[in-house]
């Protein structure tokens, strides 16, 4: 059997797992959780005016799904006649869909050709971020109504975290965080200063099982 | 409250009530249901005043906007839902039928102003910023008559709840001093943004560490791990070189620059910008975007390319590579890779938006390893052993799909020859999460073989050598012409900036053009930023400027690049002063070539043997 390099995380060796802030030597409760996600798949589909129709349909045929609307997701439950263990469908852009596996690719390659695939995988660093504070970070980071009614579980957006596009997918419990991969260790180090006054608790980070 | 008497409007502004004295920690206030017009506002729909519901509502347009339920106006749930049913019917292209009734099925009195019987207290409109009705009422006898006028001069509804509060009341008591309806005195505009952000949030941090982020490829951590010296580059840290014992930037990047032609080197090239342009028309659009002919591009070559802003200036340049007949991946400078990005979109989004073209950054999706020199294709075939790197099986600009094995296992691998050091060289593309084992395979594959890692001088070492342009070059104010890249223009086709680069004072051929520059005494040594001056006139600006400047293994001295008014030609056999007024310095210089090693290009088509 062939051996599989995984890929190498921007964050690797930098978020050491521990109590920090406030949360430090027991003084008070963590109000954040990090953890980075690893092995997500991400692929990209576009399409173009006059299309919309005919995606919508070969979605359907090859995924069982409906196209999201814009800054909303699909989640795609694991299948037992499908190897793919689910994920999420997102919309960044109105013309394109973005496919996020929990383990490995959603669709195969050949047929993503069809509306243009492109895999994005590699370029994104994914971070979980929870806890009672997220909202009070996350005020912090992003220009954006993070309020239940207006980003309720299932939503999602392309925004930015100091002027760095990221974008975010808010989770049952707490959001999905994607990061470009150049900026995301700059990135996280910022959330994680902003998160020491409501104290933040690094954890390990972890495969995209923990999302399934 | 209990045993608490409600209050009796008397009319302007008079209430009738029992007075109490409570404590309280907040006082909180509501201004009661207002449609939520801001969005649409912005959108630039007039809002009109609404009497029943004492608010404003959208106006008339002609917006593809329908406006339903509490937006506009309808209160009472029977009446919002028969709104949104309206909505639908006119989606569906049946008839709407009358609109639904708005407001409250039962309805107060207005009250826009308390005014306690008997005592002159404050009538706070604004409870934000303290604004009383007093001082709307003054502002309108000193002159102000304009809504946006009283409202700067008042600050009224410029606190953080933008007048959520207090505007209507203010607008009634202005239009009350006027002797207007509230209709009469008109509103204020909305921006953004609707819900209220910090400023931080908007702002980014911008502070220490955080002034800027910063980007780093997937070879980072290694190379501080490797004790390179790193440099800015945009938002990115570069290796600039990897000293070795007791060594200097100086002595450090001519090291590797020998030893680069001599044998081989490789440099993290991840930061160049990359896009993917897909689509039917993805042939037309990067051929109408660079100056060169792409839409004839083979599948699986590759060809450099400049582009021109509107006005006919170089904007930037790069590799463009096809993938599939409806698959370009386009490399940009560091530098440009967000401006061309943004200008691609500008171009489809507006500009030709029939064109079915999609454009992606990929920038951080791949991790990129330029190897040169002589063993670069003797190095890369140990790690891609499927590959044959043969002279004619890859040629010059040959693009191509590999497996190169890794010590975890092999990986899919995108591999051009193309090169900026002006040696045989290719750029090895893996995916970015792959980078740091590729690039440690590749230091130990180089490094066995006699080879090293090297940085960004001595990169630049060599690019100057070779007379191949940069930022320092390309720096806004060039002409393809002026870059010595007039030839590459097509005169088949329409690019941008084709027609405004045709202006005479842009193809004037006394406009300073692309040189090389020697000091006349090879033993000294100039720097980048002087000016070149006839000798009988050092002053001014001179005739041009140098733009980089290094010391050539190759040549064994000094040499810049640089532009001087008619370029080489006018210039040659003669002296020309290289004045630098800011290092104290002035020296003799003549004019070249820019291409002043291997002019051409012998060494990457792989046309004589290593060394030199």
């Amino acid at each position: 059997m062939s051996k599989r390099l995984h890929q190498a995380s921007p964050l690797a060796g930098h978020c050491q797992p521990g109590f920090y802030g406030v949360a430090a030597k027991g003084r008070a409760k963590a109000g954040i959780r990090l953890q980075e996600i690893c092995g997500l798949d991400l692929a990209q589909l576009a399409w173009f005016a006059g299309q919309q129709a005919d995606f919508e349909v070969w979605l359907k045929k090859n995924l069982s799904a409906s196209l999201p609307g814009p800054g909303r997701s699909v989640r795609l439950a694991k299948r037992a006649n499908r190897q793919a263990g689910g994920g999420w469908l997102l919309r960044p852009e109105p013309r394109k869909l973005w496919l996020l596996g929990l383990s490995g690719p959603l669709l195969d390659p050949a047929k993503m050709a069809d509306y243009h695939g492109l895999d994005l995988g590699h370029g994104r660093c994914w971070l979980r971020l929870a806890g009672p504070s997220c909202l009070d970070v996350l005020r912090r980071m992003a220009a954006l109504d993070f309020s239940d009614a207006a980003f309720a579980p299932g939503q999602f957006a392309a925004t930015g975290f100091d002027q760095v596009p990221v974008h975010l997918l808010r989770l049952e419990e707490g959001w999905l965080i994607g990061l470009p991969r150049s900026y995301a260790l700059s990135c996280t180090q910022l959330i994680r200063e902003t998160s020491l006054q409501f104290g933040l608790q690094q954890m390990a980070a972890t495969g995209c099982e923990a999302l399934a | 409250m209990p045993g608490w008497r409600q209050p009796k409007h008397l009319g302007a502004g008079q209430l009738e009530c029992d007075h109490h004295i409570l404590g309280a920690e907040i006082i909180a206030s509501s201004a009661g249901f207002v449609p939520n017009i801001q969005l649409l506002s912005m959108r630039g729909i007039k809002p009109v005043w609404q009497e029943k519901i004492t608010s404003f509502v959208a106006g008339p347009h002609d917006l593809a906007v329908s406006v339903a339920g509490g937006a506009a106006g309808c209160f009472e749930d029977q009446a919002m839902l028969a709104s949104v049913e309206r909505f639908l019917r006119k989606l569906q292209g049946q008839k709407a039928g009358r609109p639904p009734a708005i407001g409250f099925a039962r309805t107060a009195d207005s009250l826009f102003e308390i005014r306690p019987p008997g005592k002159a207290g404050r009538a706070f409109l604004d409870p934000q910023h303290d604004v009383t009705s007093k001082d709307v009422r003054q502002a309108v006898q000193e002159g102000y008559l304009s809504v946006e006028h009283i409202k700067r001069y008042t600050t009224l509804g410029m606190a953080t709840d933008q007048g959520r509060n207090g505007n209507i009341n203010g607008l009634a008591v202005i239009a009350e001093a006027r002797g207007l309806s509230i209709s009469q005195a008109g509103v204020t505009g909305f921006r953004p943004p609707v819900t209220p952000v910090s400023i931080g949030a908007l702002a980014g941090r911008r502070a220490a560490a955080h002034f800027r982020p910063l980007r780093r490829t997937p070879m980072h951590d290694l190379h501080l791990e490797s004790g390179a010296v790193m440099t800015e580059a945009g938002l990115w840290q570069r290796p600039w070189y990897y000293p070795q014992a007791g060594q200097d930037l100086e002595a450090a990047s001519i090291a590797e620059a020998i030893r680069t032609r001599q044998i081989a080197g490789i440099c993290d090239v991840s930061t160049l910008g990359k896009i993917q342009v897909q689509g039917p028309d993805a042939a037309a659009f990067v051929n109408r975007l660079y100056v060169n002919n792409m839409g004839r591009l083979a599948v699986g070559k590759a060809r450099y390319g400049v582009m021109l802003r509107d006005d006919g200036m170089v904007f930037d340049d790069g590799t463009v590579m096809r993938l599939a007949e409806d698959d370009f991946l386009v490399s940009t400078t560091t530098a440009k890779a967000g401006p061309v990005m943004q200008f691609m979109e500008e171009l489809l989004q507006l500009r030709w938006p029939e064109m079915q073209v999609c454009v992606t950054s990929v920038t951080d999706a791949w991790a990129a390893v330029s190897i040169a020199g002589p063993a670069a294709a003797e190095i890369l075939a140990e790690l891609a052993p499927q590959s044959d790197f043969g002279p004619d099986a890859f040629a010059f600009m040959d693009v191509k799909h590999a497996r190169i094995s890794l010590p975890g296992g092999p990986v899919p691998a995108l591999i051009a020859r193309i090169s900026f050091s002006g040696e045989k060289a290719f750029e090895v593309w893996v995916g970015a999460g792959f980078g740091p084992a590729l690039w440690s395979a590749m230091t130990d594959a180089t490094e066995a073989a006699g080879g090293l890692r090297y940085g960004l001088e001595a990169l630049g070492i060599m690019r100057i050598e070779k007379g191949h342009v940069t930022v320092a070059e390309l720096d806004g104010r060039v002409t393809l012409e002026d870059a010595g890249l007039g030839r590459m223009a097509s005169a088949t086709k329409p690019f941008i900036g084709s027609v405004l680069r045709q202006r005479p004072a842009m193809m004037d051929k006394d406009r300073a053009q692309l040189v090389g520059i020697f000091p006349k005494n090879r033993a000294v040594r100039f720097s980048a930023g002087a000016l070149l001056c006839a000798p009988d006139a050092v002053s001014g600006h001179g005739k041009g400027w140098t733009s980089a400047v290094a010391h050539s293994p190759v040549l064994g001295h000094w040499i810049g690049l640089g532009f001087i008014a008619g370029g080489a030609e006018p210039w040659a056999g003669k002296t020309v002063m290289i004045a630098d007024p800011v290092r104290g310095q002035q020296i003799e210089g003549e004019i070249v070539s820019p291409h002043m090693v291997d002019p051409d290009g012998e060494r990457m088509r792989d046309r004589i043997g290593g060394g030199s």
